[in-house]
């Protein structure tokens, strides 16, 4: 129903997602860097922008500030992290500070990833 | 110390010249050294000055001596003392730095895991939302499930033990009676089949704990049992209440405790490993069967509860530890807020 980029550097957890997310009709397109989706981000419009934030290239916060304050962007944004060398929690605050709608901590459930879809689209 | 050093050193300089002049005395007194000086000067009447000086200067070095001695023997003290304590700070500074990469080390593996999980939780949960509820495999996607989720804890805990950072996860008001039942499941599962697992769960009383905190430290300390026994025995799990006999360790309060006890028949503790069973990294088991964090990680979150450990132990005679969690009233719960979280602060 909704057409999701998904931005998550492991592919893993990019594959899993999104085949989870097809599942429940959504169209899902994934990008393994911030760099990747900036482009995608110039070509089409999406529902809904899903991005990780610790990535190689360009970061999930990049994205968020790329989408935010250069193409003024209003599509939601859902941030999610498993953290780094930090708390997930600090690096999905400052998510939310620039401009991220949601931010689920990793790793979440399908019950918490759905929820915060239906709250955002 | 940098600081404290040199006035250790005036100290023991002052004393120095103390004991020198004692003795000094000492020794003029033994030789009775005023008769011995009139009479020296009675004889010599006929001496030169330069004679005068030259005996004065021997006794100036007889002093100086003295007080060279002395004043050796104290520095060497000092410095014994010194490069103990220099050692003592240089072993509590590796440790410090040791827990600090390991929690470097920690985070960046936890953020593998937790990586890694994701997609075993998304599609394990998506599995088993379209299986079938007749479909003989939905217990097996169950079980990956499950497994996940408690290594989700782990990681989780891991990373709290290495940072000790603030939780969000509140402590919910609970009866120890249902709290424990719970867990009765997956108790029996952990423990091998020659050994009994019994309980015991008299207490109805109501305390306020992170329930997953409870678990981790049950089962924690249950392992711990099953490991004691080594072979066959009987672990008993029991809980009931005690009324103001005991004061809380670390605020001094008397309340009334509710009193959760894990005892086992095995092999018992000596007063050596009883003593260091608290701290990170102690293990009496062999490299690659215990990390030594367990009971650390378990004393660290029943004081975060509020709460704290009893042991009772011997070799060859078992061991029965008792948990502690003040009781509280459903009236006194809104009281009892500020003090949980004084009580969280842990040493």
């Amino acid at each position: 129903m909704s057409k999701i980029l998904l931005i998550d550097d492991d592919r893993l957890v990019a594959k899993s997602l999104k085949r989870f997310l097809e599942a429940h009709d959504n169209t899902v397109i994934t990008a393994e860097n911030g760099l990747i989706a900036k482009h995608l981000l110039e070509d089409i419009t999406f529902d809904l922008i899903i991005t990780d934030i610790l990535m190689p290239r360009e970061d999930g916060i990049q994205v968020i500030m790329h989408a935010r304050h250069n193409k003024k962007l209003p599509t939601p944004i859902l941030a999610i992290s498993g953290g780094g060398l930090e708390d997930p929690k600090l690096y999905l605050e400052s998510a939310q500070s620039l401009g991220a709608n949601e931010v689920l901590r990793k790793p979440f459930t399908n019950e918490q990833l759905l929820s915060a879809i239906k709250r955002l689209v | 110390m940098t600081h404290t050093a040199p006035r250790i050193n005036w100290l023991y300089f002052s004393l120095a010249l103390f004991t020198g002049t004692i003795l000094l005395s000492f020794w003029l007194v033994s030789v009775d050294a005023f008769e011995w000086l009139h009479d020296f000067t009675r004889a010599h009447e006929d001496w030169e000055l330069d004679e005068l000086i030259l005996s004065a200067f021997a006794l100036l070095v007889v002093y100086a001596l003295t007080t060279t001695y002395a004043m050796g023997f104290l520095s060497y003290k000092t410095m014994r003392y010194a490069i103990k304590k220099q050692a003592q700070l240089q072993q509590e500074f590796l440790v410090t730095q040791n827990l600090r990469s390991l929690g470097t080390l920690f985070a960046g593996i936890s953020h593998s895991l937790n990586n890694l999980m994701q997609p075993i939780v998304t599609l394990s949960e998506h599995l088993i939302s379209v299986t079938d509820k007749d479909d003989d495999r939905l217990e097996d996607l169950e079980i990956i499930h499950q497994a996940t989720t408690q290594a989700h804890a782990l990681s989780h805990d891991i990373l709290r033990m290495s940072r000790q950072e603030e939780e969000d996860e509140t402590a919910k008001q609970v009866a120890v009676d249902s709290i424990l039942t719970d867990m009765l499941a997956i108790l029996k599962a952990s423990v091998p089949s020659p050994i009994i697992f019994q309980h015991d769960i008299q207490s109805h009383a109501e305390i306020k704990i992170v329930s997953r905190h409870l678990q981790t430290v049950i089962i924690n300390i249950v392992q711990n049992a099953v490991d004691a026994i080594k072979d066959q025995g009987c672990i008993t799990l029991s809980a009931h209440q005690e009324t103001g006999e005991h004061p809380n360790e670390y605020t001094g309060d008397f309340k009334d405790w509710a009193v959760i006890e894990i005892s086992d028949d095995g092999a018992g503790m000596t007063a050596e490993t009883r003593h260091q069973l608290f701290d990170p990294f102690f293990t009496t088991k062999g490299v690659g069967e215990g990390t030594g964090l367990g009971m650390s990680i378990t004393q660290t979150l029943v004081q975060e509860n509020g709460g704290f450990i009893k042991i009772k132990s011997d070799l060859g005679a078992g061991t029965v530890v008792s948990l502690y969690f003040p009781v509280v009233t459903p009236e006194l719960s809104l009281n009892d807020t500020p003090r949980t979280t004084a009580m969280g602060i842990t040493p």
